[in-house]
């Protein structure tokens, strides 16, 4: 590793493509992509939103054991407890309630049966979901127009137990706080409206493993999480993918993984679902925010670039100070950091196609764990930061970045 | 048009559906010249941008105001009134599909007695081949996908909603007279396909393509079906842009009034059920307020970029390169072809508490969009440049950082 670099990952949200970044993972602490000229690196600092916050947790949880065998044990967890398998009886994230025949646990049986049973159950959830709502539909006394927006909950029916359950059973406290890694978390205050960044800290001492449950609580399918009193949500509402936090801790070296493609290249369906739309409506806001996010990175690196070459600049101190405090988001966090300023260096990993829109976010069947976990693993390989539109120190490619993002 | 300084004048107008009456409010206080914001004087812009429902306002604003001047505010408001307010059966915006409740309003039966039930036939005819299109996927759809997984592919609720009222609305707003028009107009709207935001200006408003780009506008994802013309794809600006304030100071303007729908997130009482739907809206909500006071956080660090840039430059001497790059890292640098950025003013109206009533944005019904209307006009008459927080060249120094860059900070 080349001396004064400190590599940050910052892992978006996304469900159950998070798998996929299990795979970005293992390739870099490998050493088997080129974005780290084929060297193993163990970053510093980790950053997630959502299911990325997760993944991050364990990466940063486990002092004294080799970076590649946090990721090894990470892909363990997805795949073997995480993922849908026939012996577990359901997915290691949330459940379906009140699905009929979920007593029977019809994962536990044989082969055969099973796209039959889960037809049956399909036409049973279906129908028991689609009376009871007509029922409420038609007996209540709201106004029609909150009937028929309350015809759709789906918070109702799934349940986050199995994610409760799986945070405690992999994620060790105390291990975290003797971790000499950094680790920033994102969830949303749903009373505010505002981030709530959490650091590691506040994780390992009062706020526990809640944060991680609360940043993975998307509204609207999970309840909220409490925390001290108040309500909070999935950071993705806010910052989906937690770049500027890292910058602000440090790292000049990031990598981040994005679970969406470009939003030119999610499919759209002739038959959409609110989720496969509301899905897209995320993306796009998304998008929006991390390319100007990547926007001002590149807007960093000629500033400091050209910092180097002028020296008048270099004794314009206060003055420069104070512009770039007035400046947008970044420049602040490099002045308030309080890091000696250094040139970014940011690759990009993401998905070329759609993982399944709204949906992918829900399918965690160890099947697709598998193939996303490959997937992001043979992406992160494959890294090419012309066609990724990377940061670079020293290189002014902002309308080839507007064009890649 | 401009103030006798030569300052260019903005009304910027947010996105909200229904609520949308607090801007008819607001815009009669200052262009009737109630308001002491504008020194009592009728206000008249030269600028008129706006999102969603205010695209709607802005466009009608603009249609009339070459024959009407500030006066045309009142037509706005009777458009309001005659035009888009009614209940569930009968604004001018949306109705839901295939509503039996319909057959026992008696309104309903006039002027045409059968339309109520012809259009239940054709809602029917409607639903029952969407549901058929959804069952077929259904059955067809990979009987190994999980059952959660087949289930949400079967809902949309956009389904159910038809624009039609809001087509008919559109009809009727004159579209030559905007393309004419002195005043300029700019509405935001986002290409669905990219994800990227799409501007239209006055000359766009042809009569084909205007009443395309106002449904556009106004079309939130998940409720109103995407708008195509042709093989684009448009829906609400609001998600990339709800309060269309840089629209304005890309235009020039260096007075800005903008009217916002939403108040504070926190002030809006958190629902008892976790309701999916009322869960949606809260995001939308907090997306809002927080891209919002992005905007607004812009307007106040322009005016400290451009003071700092100043003093950068009185210091040293940059060269046109090095200027150039400053200009651009604090992002004061103005579009090609533009003059350079110069400090801003911006009077904020918002109503304070959360708007009456149960889904407010959809919400037409008369009596509503009445009160919004009386609101909006007397926050206007009594505006309060320093409890409203108004942004203005010579107000000073560091803002508290968290507060207008909530989306990073650390709370």
């Amino acid at each position: 590793m080349t001396a004064g670099v400190c590599d940050g990952v910052v892992l978006s949200g996304g469900g159950a493509n998070g798998a996929y970044e299990v795979g970005v993972l293992k390739a870099l602490l490998h050493g088997a992509s080129p974005a780290t000229g084929y060297r193993p690196i163990d970053p510093e600092v980790y950053t997630g939103t959502s299911v990325g916050a997760y993944n991050a947790t364990i990466m940063a949880s486990r002092p004294g054991t080799p970076a590649t065998a946090v990721a090894e044990e990470l892909e363990a967890i997805w795949l073997d407890r995480i993922a849908n398998s026939l012996r577990a009886c359901g997915n290691g994230v949330f459940r379906v309630r009140g699905a009929p025949l979920q007593g029977l646990d019809p994962g536990c049986l044989l082969h055969p049966l099973q796209s039959l049973i889960e037809l049956g159950q399909d036409a049973a959830v279906l129908t028991g979901f689609g009376m009871v709502k007509a029922a409420q539909f038609a007996t209540s006394a709201a106004p029609l127009k909150s009937r028929l927006l309350s015809l759709v909950d789906l918070d109702a029916f799934v349940s986050e137990s199995p994610l409760r359950q799986l945070l405690a059973e992999t994620v060790n406290l105390d291990d975290l706080r003797r971790s000499a890694k950094r680790l920033i978390i994102a969830t949303s205050d749903w009373e505010h409206g505002t981030l709530r960044l959490l650091s590691k800290e506040e994780i390992a001492g009062p706020v526990g493993t809640d944060g991680v449950l609360a940043s993975t609580a998307l509204p609207g399918i999970f309840r909220p999480v409490t925390i001290a009193g108040v309500p909070y949500v999935d950071g993705g509402v806010l910052l989906n993918t937690p770049l500027k936090p890292a910058i602000r801790d440090g790292a000049d070296t990031l990598h981040i993984v994005f679970l969406d493609p470009l939003v030119q290249n999610i499919t759209l369906t002739a038959l959409p679902s609110s989720l496969d739309t509301f899905y897209r409506l995320f993306a796009i806001i998304w998008a929006a925010n991390v390319r100007r996010d990547l926007l001002q990175a590149e807007m960093v690196n000629r500033l400091l670039g050209m910092l180097e070459r002028e020296d008048p600049l270099e004794t314009a101190g206060p003055e420069l100070k104070r512009l770039l405090r007035a400046g947008p988001g970044i420049f602040r966090h490099l002045v308030e950091g309080g890091q000696p300023y250094r040139q970014l260096t940011i690759h990009i990993y993401r998905p070329a196609t759609d993982l399944g829109s709204g949906e992918g976010m829900l399918d965690f069947q160890r099947r697709r764990m598998v193939d996303l976990v490959a997937q992001g693993y043979r992406d992160a390989v494959r890294h090419d930061c012309e066609a990724a539109g990377c940061v670079r120190p020293g290189r002014t490619s902002a309308q080839r970045l507007r064009e890649a993002v | 048009m401009s103030l006798p300084d030569g300052r260019k004048v903005a009304v910027v107008l947010s996105g909200g559906g229904a609520n949308g009456a607090y801007e008819v409010g607001v815009l009669k206080a200052l262009m009737s010249g109630k308001s002491p914001v504008n020194g009592y004087r009728p206000l008249v812009p030269d600028i008129v941008t706006g999102t969603s429902i205010g695209a709607l306002n802005a466009a009608l604003l603009v249609s009339q105001w070459d024959e009407y001047g500030p006066a045309a505010i009142n037509n706005l408001e009777r458009f309001w009134l005659d035009r888009l307010a009614g209940g569930v059966r009968s604004n001018g915006m949306f109705r839901v599909r295939g509503n039996p409740l319909e057959l026992l309003d008696p309104a309903s039966y006039f002027p045409n007695p059968l339309r109520t039930f012809q259009r239940l036939v054709a809602d029917g005819g409607y639903l029952t081949w969407e549901g058929l299109q959804r069952a077929v996927a259904f059955a067809t759809t990979d009987p190994c996908g999980s059952p959660e997984r087949r289930l949400l592919d079967q809902l949309d609720i956009s389904v159910f909603i038809s624009m039609e009222p809001f087509e008919r609305t559109l009809r009727e707003i004159d579209y030559r007279a905007i393309q004419r028009s002195t005043l300029w107009l700019k509405i935001a709207t986002t290409n669905w396909a990219t994800g990227e935001l799409r501007v239209f200006w006055n000359h766009d408003m042809t009569e084909g393509f205007g009443p395309f780009a106002l449904k556009a506008s106004a079309s939130v994802p998940g409720i109103f079906p995407p708008v195509a013309y042709g093989a684009q794809t448009f829906v609400d600006g609001s998600i990339l842009m709800n309060t269309p304030l840089s629209l304005g100071i890309h235009a020039g303007a260096e007075i800005l009034h903008v009217i916002y729908l939403d108040p504070e997130v926190a002030n809006i009482p958190l629902a008892r059920g976790a309701q999916a739907y009322s869960s949606i809206f809260r995001i939308f909500q907090i997306a809002w307020a927080t891209a919002y006071n992005d905007d607004i956080g812009d307007a106040a660090r322009i005016n400290r970029s451009l003071r700092a840039l100043e003093q950068l430059r009185a210091r040293l001497p940059l060269d046109a390169e090095a200027d150039d790059l400053l200009q651009e890292v604090a992002q004061v640098k103005a579009p090609p072809g533009r003059a350079p950025f110069r400090p801003l003013t911006v009077h904020r109206y918002h109503p304070r508490d959360p708007l009456p009533g149960d889904v407010s944005f959809l919400n037409f019904d008369r009596d509503r969009i009445e009160e919004l209307i009386e609101r909006g006009f007397q926050d206007a008459i009594y505006h309060d440049c320093e409890e409203s927080q108004d942004v203005f060249p010579d107000a000073d120094e560091e803002v508290p950082s968290g507060k207008l860059d909530s989306r990073h900070g650390i709370s």
